[in-house]
């Protein structure tokens, strides 16, 4: 064996380099202890073309090429750059995916496609994916008022801006009907390590789903969720006022949270308190220690040491060290930062030699 | 009987309890069983909606509705091709998506049953594109008169029923008379406009 490869120089994330994590993992605002992230969503179509999955290639770019000016002639802060996404390869644009300004689908589609973004990566909106535009705000922390409030004057721009297709019966016009209607889709990026242990999700993604809100995994397929993190959205986008919508979304998620709550102070009391602290610096130590990691065990660890952070268990960590150790082991990250095609079984080493990186750096300081 | 809906989710919706049973069958076999509940059975296509106990003549009810209906009853059949695309709904049937924004009055009939389905509505209630005063006033919705209406046909209280069909009619009247105004989902070309 030629020795372990050296281990890959880490970002700083605190002080003015914070914004490198993005704004979904800056990791403060209103119970970012459990909520990491409010995301609203507009899908909006420009009148007089054919939705883009209808488009052939020359109309496809011809729509791209309008949007792209259009945005660029919006007078918004904050400013915008365009980045047209075929003249990015395949890894930039699944860092892209991993940091949540573009779709799976997007990145992958073969459409001429655009995304334009801020520095500070709290808007992102998509040029030509299943729909013309989808503008996204983000916001850390629960703050569902606040970030509509942001992504409405961002449609109000645009509809000043570009004739959207809109009907009086439907509302926005969409290309999938599940969409239509309001166009809006409201989510939260919740992290439940505790309602999980305690065997209260089914019960709590449940509840949700009784009044139409959908109750995601965030990482992994199927129904389970990788390292505790789940999205809650709206469903329905017709025959519900915007402001009924966030009032549903707000409600269901606030009752999440607090039941979360409940349940962390629960586990960290009487006799579960040590199997808690237990499965919290085990958790700690494999991290630490580890050389080899998959995805899988890294998520599930940093779960744990995560709820150790904000349960105050553990002193030396931020949340930013744990952001920023979730978004840099996903794979193109992984590969981006050791300038190098890893292939998975490569990735578990060098994710290792990441998180170790990380958290020896936090000790140190 | 099982006690949720597995099509809305709910043990008890306005419609009654869940209490028909759905198998899948595939290759001749029973793989998969559920409950839903009446009206969920009856969106689907599982059953025939139950006759109503009133006595009500189908002229009744088609001169209660004379007007509103005549267009989408006629619905499309599934080789019209929307103007503004080409799309079909049998095209629109296998991919899910529709192809312009002309697809939405084309495909109207069809797609009020898929939005009912999907949203349980089938009217917009919220922001309209432009400045705020061009909001409509929002309790009163064309979707919501005919719901009542539909109600008072069925509680028999037909003065009530002709009373709001009138005021659909007034409503949908005066949206026609303004086709430059809000309503832009029928000015979709189709191709692209700056060609
Ligand atoms: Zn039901
Ligand atoms: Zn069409």
């Amino acid at each position: 064996m030629s020795g372990e490869p050296e281990l890959p120089r880490i970002p700083d994330t605190q002080g003015p380099h914070a914004e490198s994590l993005g704004e979904w993992l800056r990791g403060e605002g209103p119970d970012v202890d459990i909520a990491l992230c409010t995301r609203i969503r507009f899908a909006r179509n420009v009148q007089g073309y054919r939705f883009s999955t209808s488009l052939d290639a020359r109309e496809a770019a011809d729509l791209d090429a309008f949007l792209r000016r259009a945005i660029a002639s919006l007078r918004i802060e904050p400013p915008l750059t365009t980045h047209e996404l075929t003249h990015l390869d395949a890894l930039e644009r699944e860092v892209l995916v991993e940091r949540h300004l573009i779709s799976r689908e997007h990145a992958h589609s073969e459409r001429p496609r655009s995304v334009a973004y801020d520095a500070g990566e709290s808007v992102a909106m998509m040029i030509n994916e299943e729909d013309h535009l989808r503008s996204q705000v983000f916001r850390s922390g629960l703050c569902v008022g606040e970030t509509y409030r942001a992504a409405e004057a961002l449609d109000d721009a645009l509809l000043g801006a570009v004739p959207i297709a809109f009907s009086e019966q439907f509302g926005f016009l969409t290309a999938c009907p599940t969409n239509v209607g309001t166009g809006l889709r409201a989510s939260v990026m919740l992290h439940l390590p505790a309602l999980v242990w305690g065997d209260e999700i089914e019960r709590a993604a449940h509840s949700a789903q009784k009044i139409h809100l959908a109750v995601r995994g965030m990482y992994g397929e199927g129904s389970r969720a990788l390292g505790d993190f789940y999205q809650v959205s709206n469903q329905i986008t017709l025959g519900r006022t915007e402001a009924e919508v966030l009032e549903d979304v707000e409600t269901a998620v606030r009752q999440l949270v607090d039941w979360e709550r409940r349940v962390r102070i629960a586990l960290l009391s009487g006799r579960k308190a040590d199997q808690t602290k237990d499965r919290v610096f085990r958790a700690l130590g494999t991290l630490q220690n580890a050389h080899i990691l998959t995805s899988e065990e890294c998520l599930t660890n940093l779960s744990a040491v995560r709820l150790g952070v904000h349960q105050e268990l553990i002193q030396h960590l931020t949340v930013r060290d744990l952001n920023q150790i979730l978004l840099l082991t996903q794979p193109a990250h992984l590969q981006q930062l050791c300038a190098e095609r890893l292939a998975p079984a490569d990735r578990d080493a060098r994710r290792a030699g990441v998180v170790r990186a990380v958290l020896t750096r936090a000790a140190s300081r | 009987m099982q006690d949720k809906c597995t099509h809305c989710g709910k043990s008890q919706c306005k419609n009654g309890p869940p209490t028909v049973l759905v198998l899948d069958v595939s290759g001749g076999k029973v793989v998969g069983q559920h409950y839903v509940c009446r009206a969920a059975a009856e969106a689907l296509g599982f059953v025939q909606p139950k006759p109503t106990a009133m006595t009500l003549t189908a002229e009744m009810i088609e001169q209660l509705t004379s007007g509103l209906q005549a267009k989408s009853r006629r619905g499309p059949r599934t080789d019209t091709a929307c103007p503004g695309c080409g799309m079909t709904l049998a095209a629109f049937r296998e991919r899910g998506r529709l192809g312009c924004p002309r697809c939405y009055e084309v495909f109207k009939p069809h797609l009020l049953r898929v939005l009912e389905r999907v949203h349980d509505a089938v009217a917009h209630r919220g922001r309209f594109p432009g400045r705020a005063d061009r909001r409509l006033p929002d309790p009163v919705r064309v979707a919501d008169l005919h719901e009542a209406m539909r109600s008072a046909i069925r509680e028999e209280r037909y003065e009530e029923a002709a009373k709001l069909r009138d005021e659909i009619r007034q409503l949908e009247e005066r949206h026609a008379a303004d086709p430059g105004g809000r309503s832009q989902a029928a000015s979709g070309s189709g191709g692209p406009a700056a060609t």
